[in-house]
């Protein structure tokens, strides 16, 4: 009985950790308070060491800190802050309003494609969202637009910042499944664009059948003369153009590493904010302050998440995952990746991709690198796989950004929404979305080259 | 009691000042990535400041901008929380859960950390580590040094927060709006 506790001890320790996650403690102290507790147990059962929490520092410091890749992460948060606040989408979604103005469901169609520009220049949700329900929301109400269709589009198109690159989630999978961060933001643009489209086809549809959702400007908005067009078009389209190529074309050409690129972006976000006269000390003060809590929010669960797999794998971890999906007879690729891809949603409903990245990921890499998909990705091995099981645990994860009740988006939204908007309106709102994201999804799962071909064609895969 | 708030709060504020100009260290490491990558484009490298000092500055700069903002976000409650299940849960209860948290899992956790840390930090100090790379950075300790030090900042956070709970759930009445706790407003 005590040998078969001391074999089965990580079985235990998930288990605590699934109830510990729930009583609203921080996931980062929870995931190593509880490492912690299980070692000390491991320690009397005899299967754990002491000295082996002297891990958790060199895993730390090689993982983390000593980690150019990871630089990334910070520049990018830092950038997307700074970019948040620097005016620049004001004038980019009334260019676009504009442009949209006789299209059915203009106002909307305009937002989904600023969430999708405004994506390739940040790597975050938290920021695109809070910044789209800023400028989107209020010229929405006041053309009376149906107020859940209002919500799911901005939803929908801030969740994409996240997807598509630069992405703060692919430098993060990409370092611990060890697949280069380039690869990963070029295999991750046509999926998003893939959404993208099929967001604003749903949502031209919609206002084609349904007039009443999606009432039309008026005809007298926009610039009064073509001089006046182009000026305009100009404002509003130069920065975030400059930004995109600025970062995505110096990773794609192969000119700057990400971490270069970030760093140079976040520069040129700062140039912007100062153009628009928004980089007064004061905001730059409040721009480090809200880009330092997301990024030390990010890396304390890095910590808990590094000191918990390994105590998970100290204590046999592996093996009982191996055990457990021989059990439920998944020993395909197919199957183990259609597995892997169902929990992933399910745990989508409770936590954020950090957690789900940091705590699956290790515990399933050794099985999915083991795994062999063969014609249906064509050439490269193993590294192909892992690129396009990446995608598509972003677009999965994406939907965790909006599936309740605990979608991360969905709280930034009720955080700046007016009261007249209720948690209900929101919840239906996202529906739709959720269910075009799962068809994206299937898409993906069936036709790989989706992702696959823009690395091959920039010589990322070979 | 007067005294166990003022000392969280005296806590609080030298993190918030710590954080506050650690913070900088973003527009610091702009620069310095802006610089590296400029210099090496143009083929001209400052003598002692080549390429790969430079990019381990940079992850030495990322490793202080994190390390000097945990014990912060835990005060303002930037660390995610999966708190659907105790959304509707009254403040004295969640101070209780807060209080066996800070006790059960922070405190043990701050203080492994912190011991092996040290022996981490201890051994590159003693041994005067080197960079990995003969062109690289000498002083390997100081950003070892720093996640000691992040780590013995976050312990006084969660000191701080401690203080905080034991105010509000044994202190008298008057002091309990001013001892507020992260994760006493539900949701996020």
């Amino acid at each position: 009985m005590i040998a078969w506790v001391g074999q089965h001890l990580s079985v235990f320790l998930f288990v605590l950790l699934a109830v510990a996650l729930f009583t609203g403690y921080p996931v980062a102290f929870v995931l190593g308070g509880i490492a912690i507790f299980f070692g000390a147990i491991g320690i009397a059962f005899g299967v754990f060491e002491p000295m082996m929490f002297f891990n958790l520092l060199p895993r730390v410091w090689g993982g983390i800190a000593a980690n150019p890749i990871l630089v990334a992460v910070p520049m990018f948060i830092f950038m997307g802050t700074v970019l948040e606040r620097s005016g620049v989408a004001n004038d980019l979604l009334h260019a676009l309003q504009v442009l949209t103005r006789r299209v059915p469901g203009g106002l909307a169609m305009s937002v989904t494609l600023m969430g999708t520009i405004m994506a390739a220049t940040t790597g975050i949700v938290g920021a695109s969202v809070v910044m789209l329900t800023l400028v989107a929301l209020p010229p929405m109400m006041q053309r009376g637009y149906q107020k859940e269709l209002a919500v799911g589009t901005i939803a929908s198109a801030g969740t994409l910042g996240i997807l598509i690159p630069p992405s703060i989630m692919l430098v993060i999978m990409g370092d611990l499944l060890q697949v280069s961060v380039g690869t990963l933001f070029a295999a991750a643009v046509m999926p998003g664009l893939l959404l993208s489209i099929l967001y604003l086809a749903y949502i031209c549809t919609l206002s084609f059948l349904k007039p009443g959702v999606a009432p039309p400007l008026p005809p007298e908005i926009g610039p009064k003369s073509a001089r006046e067009f182009w000026v305009m078009i100009g404002k509003s389209f130069v920065p975030p153009t400059f930004l995109i190529v600025l970062v995505l074309g110096s990773i794609f050409g192969g000119w700057a590493t990400p971490t270069e690129a970030a760093g140079v972006g976040a520069a040129g976000a700062l140039v912007l904010a100062w153009f628009n006269g928004k980089l007064s000390l004061k905001a730059l003060n409040s721009m480090i302050e809200s880009a330092a809590l997301t990024n030390a929010l990010v890396f304390f669960i890095f910590f808990g998440a590094t000191l918990f797999a390994f105590v998970f794998r100290a204590l046999g971890g592996d093996d009982i995952v191996t055990e457990v999906l021989k059990a439920l007879g998944l020993d395909t690729g197919w199957e183990i990746l259609l597995f892997v891809m169902a929990l992933v949603f399910v745990l989508g409903f409770f936590f954020d991709w950090i957690e789900i990245c940091l705590i699956v990921l290790p515990i399933f890499a050794p099985v999915l690198k083991g795994i062999d998909f063969g014609p249906h990705l064509g050439e490269g091995g193993v590294i192909v796989f892992l690129a396009w099981f990446i995608i598509l645990m972003s677009v999965n994860l994406q939907t965790s950004f909006l599936t309740p009740p605990f979608g991360f988006t969905l709280f930034y939204m009720k955080g700046t929404v007016p009261p007249s908007i209720t948690m209900a309106h929101i919840y239906r709102g996202i529906v739709p979305f959720v269910i075009i994201q799962m068809a994206g999804l299937a898409l993906l799962l069936a036709a790989p080259e989706l992702a696959l071909w823009l690395p091959r064609k920039v010589g990322f895969l070979q | 009691m007067d005294r166990l708030l003022w000392a969280s709060k005296a806590i609080e504020r030298l993190l918030h000042a710590i954080s506050m100009a650690a913070g900088w260290l973003f527009v610091v490491c702009t620069v310095v990535i802006l610089f590296d990558v400029l210099t090496r484009k143009f083929g001209y490298q400052i003598p002692q400041m080549g390429s790969t000092r430079l990019q381990e500055l940079e992850w030495h700069l990322h490793t202080a901008l994190f390390c000097f903002w945990l014990g912060t976000a835990y005060i303002r409650n930037a660390h995610v929380r999966i708190d659907i299940l105790v959304a509707n849960t009254a403040p004295r209860r969640l101070a209780w859960i807060e209080f066996i948290g800070v006790l059960g899992l922070a405190l043990p956790y701050c203080l492994v950390a912190i011991y092996f840390s040290y022996d981490f930090f201890h051994t590159a100090w003693r041994f005067n580590e080197y960079s990995d790379s003969a062109t690289g950075l000498p002083w390997r300790w100081i950003p070892k040094g720093m996640i000691s030090i992040g780590l013995i900042l976050l312990l006084a956070a969660v000191v701080s927060v401690g203080l905080r709970l034991a105010v509000y759930l044994w202190g008298p009445q008057r002091l309990r709006a001013a001892a507020a706790f992260p994760g006493a407003k539900a949701g996020r």
